[in-house]
């Protein structure tokens, strides 16, 4: 057994699936990179902390997933840090507007697509 | 990974209004319908490298700032659906849900910390709904 702890890249890590994500396998022994966007960046503070008192690794970047240029200069920080993250929760989402299908707006759609969709397949690849 | 050449696992959030549609959230439902399929389709195309990739859908997932903000719209926007008043809508949403609550944040951790652990090494291009029996 290598006693070199697996390391797990987490996007949307200050919200609340994120941060219980960020818990559970912090205290199964992962070492954590927790990545929020620019705006949320007091949340992602908070999972930190919440991650230092079972004495998890941790490391935080922000970056807007749907920058993949943003996204590309975060994972490579990330791996001098930290190390290759083994395990990706792609987690990051906006769940946009609530209004009927007819009266939703069109700018506002395609922010969801571009985060939830896009976003993914940026961090994805 | 791919690059690092190592194997790994990916999961990704999807959702049950991408299973299902979820009224107000048109949007919402057709990105995180997009989510599983591309999570099917990385499956495949990240299989030989080694690398499992799955989603998980949660339903109605609190307490938390998500549940409250999930409510609070629900109630604030027309719909045939759901009441005005977030109390109500609240309990219209549980009512909703076979097992008669909410899911913890924490459950749907457990099956995401599972998905990325060895213990599901056979699993890949799957979408896990969290959703206490809700379809």
């Amino acid at each position: 057994m290598s006693d070199v702890r697996p390391i797990a890249l987490i996007t949307g890590a200050g919200g609340d699936i994120g941060r219980a994500a960020a818990s559970r396998l912090g205290q199964e022994g992962w070492s954590l990179a927790l990545v929020e966007h620019p705006s949320a960046g007091v949340a992602l503070e908070h999972t930190q902390q919440l991650c230092a008192t079972f004495g998890a690794t941790t490391w935080v970047d922000t970056f807007d997933v749907t920058d993949a240029d943003g996204v590309e200069r975060s994972v490579r920080a990330c791996r001098e840090a930290l190390g290759v993250p083994t395990a990706l929760f792609n987690n990051a989402g906006y769940q946009g507007r609530f209004a009927r299908v007819d009266r939703y707006p069109s700018d506002d759609a395609r922010r969801v697509l571009e985060v939830n969709v896009l976003g993914a397949f940026i961090v994805l690849s | 990974m791919v690059e690092a050449g190592v194997s790994g696992a990916v999961v990704c959030s999807a959702s049950m209004a991408g299973v299902s549609g979820a009224p107000n959230m048109s949007a919402y439902s057709a990105s995180k319908a997009a989510v599983i399929g591309l999570t099917r389709s990385a499956a495949k195309d990240l299989a030989p490298a080694g690398i499992r990739v799955n989603a998980v859908s949660p339903a109605f997932i609190g307490p938390g700032r998500m549940w409250d903000t999930q409510v609070a719209a629900q109630a604030a926007a027309p719909s045939p659906y759901y009441a005005d008043d977030p109390a109500e809508v609240a309990r219209q949403m549980i009512g909703m849900v076979p097992l008669g609550r909410a899911g913890f944040p924490d459950e749907v951790a457990r099956v995401v910390a599972f998905l990325l652990s060895e213990e599901a090494s056979y699993l890949t291009g799957i979408n896990v709904e969290i959703a206490g029996g809700s379809v």
